[in-house]
């Protein structure tokens, strides 16, 4: 009878052997709200999505975009006309072929305001496309054209510097409207609708907690000889202690989702990588309404924090201090200097205690006598209350200022601070592209994003010249410009850059994470 | 009473509690800040304004309730918002079965586990085996299960490496949740046991059972687990409910794919409907076990008159 149980224990847990031989398992973290392209607006579907669709133009493994679908493309000499050529023979993963009016079906469904994309602005660029999202225009009227089978043409409303990065975006992917039609919000959910055009087609989705999307190979991709992966899965663990557990044990080949009072010692033993990822941490102060509409009391508190400490006494994760707004990494206006080199140093590492009494006695509140009750609100998070509770002690010592800490649930502190119902509230931006502009448009005066109230019209020029030039180093010389006058007047406190670690078993290789936030897998190998 | 005239009056009067969870449900659910689509990447206002509509959530609040209602009687739980492309309906359908699968082990490991330990310590009373059962079933009790959830994660994952959690796979996996799940209600139902044996072995009837030559097994069996087990199946009837929709905390740790973290991450999605749909179902498990342990106990019981 014991040697019954004995066996029957066995037997029970036999099935938890290393992962299968040509699968790579990566930890999604969260069940993505949706893989349809055109719905998408979260990282984990984007995750997918670029690994199971390719568009006209994709993300090269150097980060910069690269051909797609689309082999080569001609520009008119106005730069108003965009012709694309495709590639010969491709596919959709069902076998039937790709065409170029399928390229204009993805990005009329997109802009279509039946379908309700939340990223349908990206394409206001295209002629008439704005109109159209408005109903002041037909689907006939919008600048897309499919001429032939091979040729995609598209045409402006305006010239767009980042064109290339915004075809790479997700959002733009053809679609197959004789399904789509059959299903418009189901589709992309089971695998027997989702066709798609990528390495990858979907295998399986299992929703919720403890589920899984499984993909596999795609051998109707134009590059399918070198996919060399069989299978994927996505898992969503989202309990960060589970997730390590399962990578101890050799059933998670790649994850992000590391718990972050064990990072350093893992970053330390060189089990987990930290890399640079786009997006900067910061303070917003509400410049509405006393004491932050006086930007030397904005001045002295942002002096007062001291970014260096912060990141070797809390984060402890490889943030840098964040002494401008756009954070490092970013492209600057030639190669060998990122934007932030270029741009300098705005503020220090270190508190300037003296430098910040000084304003805020200036401002006059000397050692902080007669400063109002202020308070710090931020989402209820242990990461973020940590953060929260450095800062207050930060204000306390080097300006004499008690701030009281006030935490919300997610969605309930969103919409606080959108409405400006706060002093100082945390905030944090991850870039969409590849760009500096990406992060500092977010303040520009009629920007949804813009939490702080801030409306500097000279900003605002400088970032409009930028939006329309697309002369590269001009361009990034407007961003510059743009970058002084915020620093100038400090609507935000910058606290770190991003930065972002991955844990990578030694079975796989050539994995590649954009600092974006996406990985992909379509060079990826398995190595024993 | 007539038992069907008993069931027909038990349903009515579930159905209005139904609809009384459904209205408050709603209303509170719809006075909580923030949507479906509020976001950190601010969605510009046209466009969530057409987001809205396309899911009528622009409409008047009393017109999207009497929509729902509606719906709700034709058990149609409508589309999820968090899951685009799912429905409510099949939410549930994929993930209920997990958790009853969980749930149901968990619930015979605490009735295997909770009555025995209760009958022993009530006959060994003041002996070690009552100690250890009591200090056991205290500890199950005291003891939150997100702390046995990890205490056994760190065991059976980490140091032992026996098992891996995060992921399902059947019956294998569902093993530790279901011990973490069966800890409470063990404790809670030994000690139901222990309390009803020790008062009912004082007994007249006990006694007059002895005198008539019984033996002690037929005595216990018979005649006093009967009577001592009729807390436990009051008790059984929302312990059922719960256990079988699973728990946020334990599927979170171990990965279970079940309906309990739906309960959680609802909320924090603001999926309004999934918010509806998994209290709807929850409230129509709990009205029906608790009917179910009802009519047991009019079957244990004779002196139980259905009223």
């Amino acid at each position: 009878m014991r040697k019954l149980f004995i066996l029957l224990f066995v037997l029970m847990f036999a099935s938890s052997s290393l992962a299968a031989q040509n699968e790579i398992v990566f930890n999604l973290g969260a069940d993505p709200r949706t893989i349809d392209p055109a719905l998408n607006n979260a990282t984990d579907g984007n995750n997918v999505i670029t690994n199971i669709f390719e568009g006209l133009i994709r993300t090269g493994f150097n980060d910069a975009p690269e051909p797609g679908c689309a082999e080569s493309w001609d520009i008119s000499e106005d730069g108003m006309t965009w012709t694309f050529h495709l590639r010969d023979n491709l596919k959709w993963s069902d076998g039937k072929a790709l065409t170029a009016s399928e390229f204009r079906d993805g990005f009329l469904r997109a802009l279509n305001p039946e379908t309700g994309s939340p990223y349908a602005y990206y394409g206001f660029f295209i002629k008439n496309g704005e109109k159209f999202y408005n109903g002041d225009a037909n689907p006939e009227d919008v600048g897309l054209s499919a001429p032939d089978d091979k040729t995609f043409v598209i045409e402006l409303e305006y010239r767009n510097p980042l064109m290339l990065d915004y075809l790479a975006f997700s959002l733009f992917q053809p679609a197959r409207m004789d399904i789509i039609n059959e299903n418009s919000r189901g589709w992309a959910a089971k695998p027997e609708t989702l066709i798609s055009n990528g390495p990858f087609k979907l295998e399986s989705w299992k929703h919720g907690e403890g589920g899984e999307i499984t993909l596999v190979k795609n051998s109707e991709y134009w590059e399918a000889d070198n996919v060399k992966v069989d299978r994927l899965r996505f898992v969503f663990i989202n309990d960060e202690n589970t997730a390590l557990a399962a990578f101890r044990a050799g059933r998670i080949d790649y994850m992000g989702t590391i718990p972050s009072q064990m990072l350093p010692m893992l970053l330390k033993q060189g089990q987990a990588v930290s890399q640079p990822s786009l997006g900067t941490a910061f303070c917003d102060f509400n410049i509405t309404r006393e004491p932050f509409n006086d930007a030397r009391v904005r001045r002295a508190f942002t002096l007062a924090i001291d970014r260096k400490i912060i990141i070797d006494k809390i984060l402890l994760g490889g943030q840098r201090p964040a002494v401008g707004f756009v954070c490092d990494v970013v492209p600057g206006t030639t190669p060998d200097k990122d934007f932030r080199t270029e741009g300098g140093a705005f503020l220090p590492e270190h508190a300037d205690v003296d430098e910040a009494r000084r304003l805020l006695a200036e401002a006059g509140y000397p050692n902080g006598e007669n400063f109002p009750h202020i308070s710090y609100k931020y989402n209820s998070n242990s990461g973020n209350k940590s953060l929260a509770e450095a800062l207050q002690g930060m204000w306390k010592k080097n300006l004499g200022i008690e701030v009281e800490l006030l935490n919300e649930e997610w969605k309930v502190f969103i919409e606080t601070r959108n409405r400006k119902d706060y002093d100082i509230a945390r905030d944090a931006w991850i870039m969409d592209f590849y760009d500096a502009g990406s992060l500092l448009e977010t303040l520009i005066s009629n920007s949804p994003q813009n939490n702080t109230g801030y409306n500097n019209p000279k900003f605002d020029e400088a970032m409009t010249n930028a939006a329309r030039e697309m002369d590269t180093v001009k361009r990034i010389n407007f961003m510059h410009e743009a970058e002084n006058y915020l620093m100038e007047d400090l609507p935000v406190a910058p606290i770190y850059f991003y930065s972002s670690a991955v844990m990578q078993s030694k079975r796989v290789k050539n994995i590649h994470r954009s600092p974006l936030g996406f990985v992909l897998f379509r060079g990826a190998e398995i190595v024993k | 009473m007539n038992i069907r005239k008993y069931i027909f009056r038990r349903v009515i009067s579930s159905l209005l509690t139904l609809f009384i969870v459904i209205t408050l449900t709603f209303f509170m659910m719809r006075a909580i800040p923030g949507g479906p689509f509020t976001d950190e990447k601010a969605i510009p206002s046209f466009v969530l304004e057409k987001m809205m509509s396309r899911y009528n959530l622009n409409d008047n609040l009393f017109v999207q309730y009497g929509r729902y209602l509606l719906n709700v009687l034709c058990l149609d739980l409508g589309p999820s918002y968090r899951y685009e492309g799912m429905t409510v309906n099949e939410l549930i359908a994929g993930s209920f079965p997990v958790s009853f699968m969980v749930g149901g082990i968990a619930l015979i490991l605490a009735l295997v586990v909770g009555i025995p330990a209760g009958i022993i310590s009530a006959l060994k009373r003041g002996q070690w085996q009552d100690r250890l059962a009591m200090i056991l079933a205290t500890l199950g009790v005291t003891v939150p299960s997100f702390v046995i959830a990890a205490a056994l994660v760190y065991l059976f994952a980490w140091r032992w490496g026996i098992v891996t959690v995060g992921f399902w796979e059947g019956i294998s996996t569902a093993v530790l949740p279901a011990l973490t799940l069966a800890g409470y209600p063990a404790a809670f139902i030994s000690r139901l046991v222990r309390s009803g044996m020790l008062e009912i072995l004082q007994q007249d009837y006990i006694r007059t059972a002895y005198a008539k030559g019984l033996s002690e097994r037929a005595v216990i069996y018979i005649h006093a687990l009967k009577n001592a087990i009729i807390p436990v199946i009051t008790y059984l009837g929302p312990l059922t409910a719960g256990i079988l929709t699973g728990s946020f905390v334990v599927e979170q740790v171990f990965g279970v794919p079940g309906l309990g973290s739906f309960f959680v991450t609802s909320i924090t999605n603001r999926d309004y409907t999934t918010i509806m749909g998994v209290t709807i179902f929850y409230s129509a498990l709990l009205v029906l076990f608790n009917l179910i342990a009802d009519l047991c106990l009019a079957v244990v019981d004779p002196r139980i008159k259905l009223r």
